[in-house]
């Protein structure tokens, strides 16, 4: 019976007969190396099939230790807490270190957010402590190879060519590409690091990941975020996750998430794929890719149709449901959603009467909604979903928006963005003139290193088309110079799209910079011969500071090692380089300077003061409450925060939420506890309470924006809707004197977000329990935006002719659109024209792997990930298979429209639906067809190499951000 | 949600598979005292525990506690 | 007495490979070798997909003792089996004994001739020293002895794989299922330990079920 059973369910042998996708996950990889399992099975005579004889291991015992490992019984163990770096759910781990080497981790229990739980990502973390594949000192190419450079010589080439364009061609011919990856204060020195070299020309991934939620879920009601958490999910009735592969992509959240569903909650799964996630779930719903509109504006139809929506809600807080009523019953009725995202009535009216009906119901998106050109008015719709069912401001639930890095949402915050400065102020006159009274420079002093003030006040290009701004023609070109320098710092090129474009834009600017802990696909790509550069910088693990996960909580990390290598922290190379342009003592006027590592390593910023200058300036999103001090204590007491409520109940932290999730309003000295779910009206503003934002004027055709009576914040002396605060409003109110005579000073003539005494806050919040930023209703119709009202438009490549026709995309832009031209309709109508659906008939999109992350260069160069995922893939449905004679672990080459192809294997699946074929996006190190293994510099390629999906993606960004379309394109699929 | 009765179906399952592998050996398992390997220390004989394997039970036991989200989450 | 086991609640399995990693890391376990991976059945399949998490098992009547021709393994009075790779021979005679797959053979040089068979040890090293150096090189970590439990379980990222004493274990799961309201897939359960635990499924007399089949969600 054991051995009959293990016949029937070992699943190493199973999975080597069912689509399976994880591809020699079970044999040794690395060719040549390995011993063929499948010989050595026949050889040995035994049919079993195991992964078990494996070979190429340098040692006879497992486990031997390495040149990392620690040695017995020397040096005293130290445990570092820091926070996991490769996604947005923030897991807290504890490093232990001995003599300097990360030996070991721990899972932290006391963790509120992960309760000691890690996916693979997290549980591989350590890796970081070795480093084998990292950059480990600065390079130049020389004749097409990359030589050892010192920093000196780094920084004097570097430094010299960057000013030499910054005076031949102006300060906006230099691109500079921020990361996510940064923590808080790095990504906060990056901006105004880039506005002192005198330019917006800079951006980080939130562009290419959320930028469209960001846009419009602030446009719709206030802030740019996750109005709830992952731990509030645990309070949901139901759950509705449309663009979202949690399980993949987050996958510590479904420890919440399935918590949930254990205690009653219901899941459901809207994809085209059948996920890991729709796994999980209670339902499945297969939607054709870019038809969320239709969908969530299908749910709308039954919802209005059956009364379920909350009409006094809708009446107190919501601006415009009516025309959005008046367009579902009309535009979107069962057939026409039927027809566009092909789900039948009965299936919509089910689905849509459970999440409908069991409230408070939660919903959750990420690429698979923000990645389109339309991305700004898909998660609007999902916005206007939750509005209909009062489900905003709600515990349980919200929009739960899951960001990708693991300090995308802090980046985005305070980081480099080419149309703001931190905090979201923007780059107008007054947006400056706060900053440079935060930053303790003068004004006229900052204007002058900009071209001029008008393009110090236009906004940048963003990371999705610097490429046009290197190879459009310069007449189209809204600034004075094309692009002649690119600095990738903390940036994969190959998440973004028109790949073979790229590498032309890369072989013509005059000097590519590459500053990260690896040398990225950046600088295998190019076919060059000189002007590339590569810096180390090390990772988070190396240097002290915070990360503000998904949900808003501000983390500290501790250091858990020096720098590894030549490595120097980000902020350290910031601050070498405004030395050598010239403005190090403006960059760093508040902080102390300090030598973490003695003569070692470079002089540097203070984290700490670093992050006390981001709360003396930042209030429009109340980043001014996290102190290092309160932030520090959270982390040393996170026993003491509860799971479901995030709230300390006594101890040390006690009311507050962990993290102090911002909006933490006003000065640390005021206690504000944070805002665990955002705009909730049940409890009081210094409990975290709040209510929509008045930031779009009190009136619109005649029709007040402002809440109705009744409909405020617990305990708000203002019991009706409200304008935001100012000096003028304080005073009418005559609650002026309320504020001491040092704040009236400082607070005259300001407003709440550029009083810098924080007085008025004060004053507001304390006193009256009222919010600083107004009291009005969400947006359903963004006036400002194309689409007021969300439409459904056809990607610019599509398989389905008729629909393209029914519903088209926008027109061309021109050059005024973040400086560069952008095509909609132009293209659409050539694809079209052309019957490119004839021949690319299946449509392609792109997705994330468990086991990576991003562009992947960090986690394909870690052996406990990179064993796991050996290969690039294209997951194609059965049917279309077997159409083109193609078997599952063929090699194929996929087809773009734009004339390029990538070789993967083949996957063939039900996973995803006939017509739909999916290829995840970390893979790299591949280029149509050829391994660019020798084009790395030596030792510090990945691991796994494999094509790159954005090779074959094409052209198509969404009309308010510039997200790039990468989820909805066509292909076609042959043998290779 | 499933109704007990499902409950008692699968716990019915279970059974059902035992009712073929019973309780019954299937080899000559070797015997403690028959392996010729050497011996491993108790893992309570050590500067931790010293010795007190009870004291080290009561550790794992409420360290395996921590897989137990709803300790701490209801 | 404690009873080491391991659980692998399908319910929960998301086949994140938390816990091959985890053991990958803490036992600094080198390419190709994997004492633990995760496992997916019906992969793709709408409403029948399940994933689960395999390695030894450490069963109460242990196949691969029963074959090993040398007898290098033991079990240690929680449970644990373990072996001596001093007298493993790398025959692989309890690869095929194994009904999990979970004995591995690290090839010791060309020709890819076998080396010592490793495994799962529960993190708890083997007969060396506990927490020695001779003990890390050999079979890894010993948490055990710290009082810590296998890596794998403690980082599992939805809590689905358990690790520890089995009444522990019971009383995890029997809380889960009464919240579900129903039972799950315990994979493996049977064929190591040879009886559900009667406290995570209260037994009745056998019902007329031929398979504990994959629930629909």
């Amino acid at each position: 019976m054991l051995v009959r059973k293990s016949h029937d369910v070992d699943g190493t042998r199973l999975s080597d007969h069912s689509p399976m996708r994880r591809f020699g996950a079970a044999s040794s990889a690395q060719p040549g190396r390995t011993l063929d399992r499948r010989a050595f099975l026949k050889r040995s005579g035994v049919g079993l099939g195991a992964g078990a004889f494996a070979s190429q291991l340098p040692l006879g015992f497992v486990g031997k230790a390495d040149a990392a490992a620690p040695a017995e019984g020397t040096g005293k163990a130290e445990v570092k807490r820091t926070v996991c770096t490769h996604c947005s759910v923030g897991c807290a781990i504890d490093a232990i270190v001995e003599n300097g080497v990360w030996t070991r981790q721990e899972p932290v229990f006391d963790s509120p957010i992960n309760l000691g739980a890690h996916c693979a990502k997290g549980a591989a973390i350590r890796e970081h402590g070795h480093g084998e594949h990292r950059l480990k000192y600065p390079m130049k190419l020389v004749n097409g190879k990359y030589v050892r450079i010192s920093w000196e010589q780094a920084m004097t080439e570097v430094g010299d060519k960057l000013l030499d364009l910054r005076k031949t061609a102006g300060p906006d011919s230099v691109f500079w590409v921020g990361s996510s990856k940064h923590n808080n204060e790095q990504a906060y020195m990056f901006r105004k690091f880039v506005s002192m070299f005198g330019s917006n020309n800079c951006d980080h991934q939130a562009r290419i990941c959320h930028s469209t939620t960001v846009a419009g879920v602030a446009n719709t009601w206030g802030y740019g975020a996750m109005t709830n958490s992952y731990n509030d999910m645990q309070n949901t009735k139901c759950a509705l996750y449309i663009g979202s592969n949690a399980a993949e992509a987050h996958p510590v959240s479904l420890l919440h998430m399935l918590h949930a569903k254990e205690t009653g909650a219901k899941m459901i799964v809207v994809d085209p794929r059948f996920t890991r996630t729709a796994a999980k779930a209670d339902e499945f719903v297969r939607i054709r890719s870019g038809s969320d509109i239709p969908f969530l504006f299908g749910m709308l139809h039954h919802i209005f149709k059956n009364g379920w929506e909350d009409k006094k809600y809708i009446n107190d807080r919501v601006f415009g449901m009516d025309k959005i009523k008046e367009e579902v019953m009309t535009k979107w009725t069962p057939d026409n959603v039927e027809a566009a995202c092909g789900v039948p009535e009965a299936r919509m009216a089910e689905i849509t009467k459970m999440f409908a009906t069991n409230r408070p119901s939660t919903i959750v998106w990420c690429m698979g909604q923000t990645q389109h050109t339309i991305g700004n008015a898909m998660v609007r719709a999902s916005c206007i979903l939750q509005l209909a069912l009062g489900n905003v401001g709600v515990s349980g639930g919200g929009t739960n928006i899951f960001r990708g890095h693991d300090n995308v949402q802090g980046a985005t915050d305070v980081g480099p963005n080419p149309d703001s400065l931190p905090g979201y102020y923007g780059i107008a006159t007054g947006a400056w003139k706060h900053w440079c009274t935060v930053w303790g420079v003068d004004y006229e002093w900052l204007k002058k290193q900009f071209a001029s003030q008008v393009m110090m006040e236009k906004p940048g290009m963003t990371v999705s088309r610097w490429i046009d701004g290197v190879l459009d023609p310069n007449e189209t070109i809204d600034q004075d110079s094309n692009l002649k320098g690119i600095v990738f710092w903390g940036h994969a090129p190959n998440s973004q799209t028109r790949g073979p474009e790229m590498k032309k834009a890369m072989e013509k600017v005059e000097i590519m910079v590459i500053i990260d802990p690896y040398p990225t696909a950046s600088a295998a790509m190019p076919d060059r011969k000189d002007g590339v550069y590569l810096l180390p910088a090390c990772t988070q693990f190396e240097t002290v500071g915070t990360a503000t996960a998904s949900n808003r909580s501000i983390q500290w990390r501790e250091r858990v090692i020096a720098p590894l290598f030549e490595s120097q922290t980000d902020h350290a190379i910031m601050y070498a380089f405004a030395k050598k342009f010239g403005f190090a003592k403006e960059f760093v006027k508040n902080c102390k300077i300090v030598k973490p590592d003695g003569e070692k390593k470079w002089e540097e910023p203070e984290v700490e003061d670093i992050l006390r200058e981001i709360n003396k300036g930042t209030w429009t999103i109340g980043y001014t409450g996290q102190s290092p001090e309160r932030l520090k204590l959270h982390m040393k007491h996170m026993n003491t925060f509860d799971v479901k409520t995030l709230r300390a109940n006594g101890g040390p932290c006690s009311g507050d939420y962990f993290g102090l999730p911002w909006p933490c309003y006003g000065t640390p000295e005021m206690k504000h506890p944070g805002s665990p779910n955002l705009y909730d009206t049940s409890k009081h503003v210094m409990d975290g309470g709040g209510n929509f934002r008045a930031n779009f004027g009190v009136e619109r055709d005649g029709v007040s924006l402002l809440a109705e009576d009744g409909s405020h914040s617990k305990g708000a002396d203002i019991t009706t809707g409200y304008p935001e605060l100012d000096h003028v409003l304080l005073k009418k109110l005559g609650w002026w004197d309320e504020l001491t005579e040092d704040e009236k000073k400082k607070a005259e003539g300001k407003n709440w977000k550029t009083d810098l005494s924080g007085g008025q806050i004060r004053v507001f919040m304390k006193n009256h329990g009222c919010h600083p930023f107004g009291n009005a209703k969400a947006r359903a119709v963004v006036w400002n935006f194309p689409d007021a009202v969300p439409q459904h438009r056809e990607p610019l490549y599509g398989t389905n002719a008729e629909l393209t026709k029914k519903y088209p995309t926008h027109a061309d832009k021109g050059g005024a659109f973040w400086r560069v031209k952008t095509l909609y309709k132009s293209i659409q109508d050539k694809a079209i024209a052309d019957k490119v659906y004839e021949n690319f008939p299946l449509v392609l999109t792109s997705g994330r792997l468990v086991e990576y992350e991003g562009g992947g260069e960090e986690t394909r160069s870690n052996p406990w990930l990179a064993e796991l995922q050996q290969e690039n893939f294209i997951e194609i449905n059965t049917k279309d298979a077997n159409d083109r004679l193609i078997r599952h672990n063929d090699m194929v080459w996929v087809k773009s429209a734009t004339g390029s192809q990538i070789k993967v294997k083949a996957l063939v699946t039900e996973r995803v639906g006939a017509g739909t074929t999916f290829i995840p996006f970390h893979f790299s190190g591949w280029w149509q067809g050829k391994d660019l293994l020798e084009k790395y510099p030596e030792g510090s390629a990945p691991i796994v190499r494999g094509e790159s999906v954005n090779v074959a993606t094409t052209y198509g960004y969404d009309s308010v951000t510039m997200m790039q379309e990468t989820k909805t394109t066509v292909c076609q699929v042959v043998k290779a | 949600m499933m109704k007990p009765i499902n409950l008692l179906l699968v716990a019915g399952a279970f059974a059902a598979l035992l009712s073929g592998c019973g309780e019954t050996p299937q080899a000559n398992v070797a015997k403690p005292g028959q392996s010729a390997a050497k011996e491993g220390d108790k893992p309570y004989q050590n500067d931790q525990f010293k010795g007190n394997r009870e004291e080290w039970a009561k550790t794992l036991r409420s360290r395996a506690d921590n897989q137990n989200e709803y300790k701490r989450v209801n | 007495m404690a009873r080491m086991k391991f659980i692998c609640d399908a319910e929960r399995c998301i086949e994140c490979n938390g816990c091959v990693t985890a053991c990958k890391n803490e036992h600094d376990i080198p390419w190709g070798v994997n004492r633990r991976r995760v496992v997916t059945l019906n992969d793709g399949v709408v409403g029948a997909e399940r994933s689960i998490s395999v390695a030894c098992m450490h069963c109460s009547d242990a196949p691969c003792m029963a074959v090993c021709p040398v007898n290098c393994f033991y079990k240690t009075e929680d449970g644990v089996v373990l072996h001596d790779k001093d007298l493993c021979i790398g025959c692989g005679y309890c690869f095929y004994a194994c009904p999990f797959g979970a004995p591995q053979f690290p090839s010791a040089g060309a020709f890819g001739v076998r080396g010592k068979m490793d495994k799962c040890t529960f993190c708890a090293g083997g007969p060396e020293k506990d927490g020695s150096k001779a003990e890390n090189e050999k079979y890894g970590r010993n948490r055990l002895s710290e009082g810590k439990l296998p890596a794998c379980a403690e980082m599992c990222s939805t809590k689905a794989l358990l690790a520890g004493d089995g009444d522990v274990l019971s009383d995890i799961y029997r809380e889960r299922v009464m919240r579900r309201g129903r039972g799950g897939d315990l994979w493996g359960h049977a064929t190591a330990y040879g009886r559900p635990d009667a406290k995570a499924a209260p037994a009745t007399p056998a019902a007329p079920v031929a398979q504990p089949a994959p629930q629909k969600s």
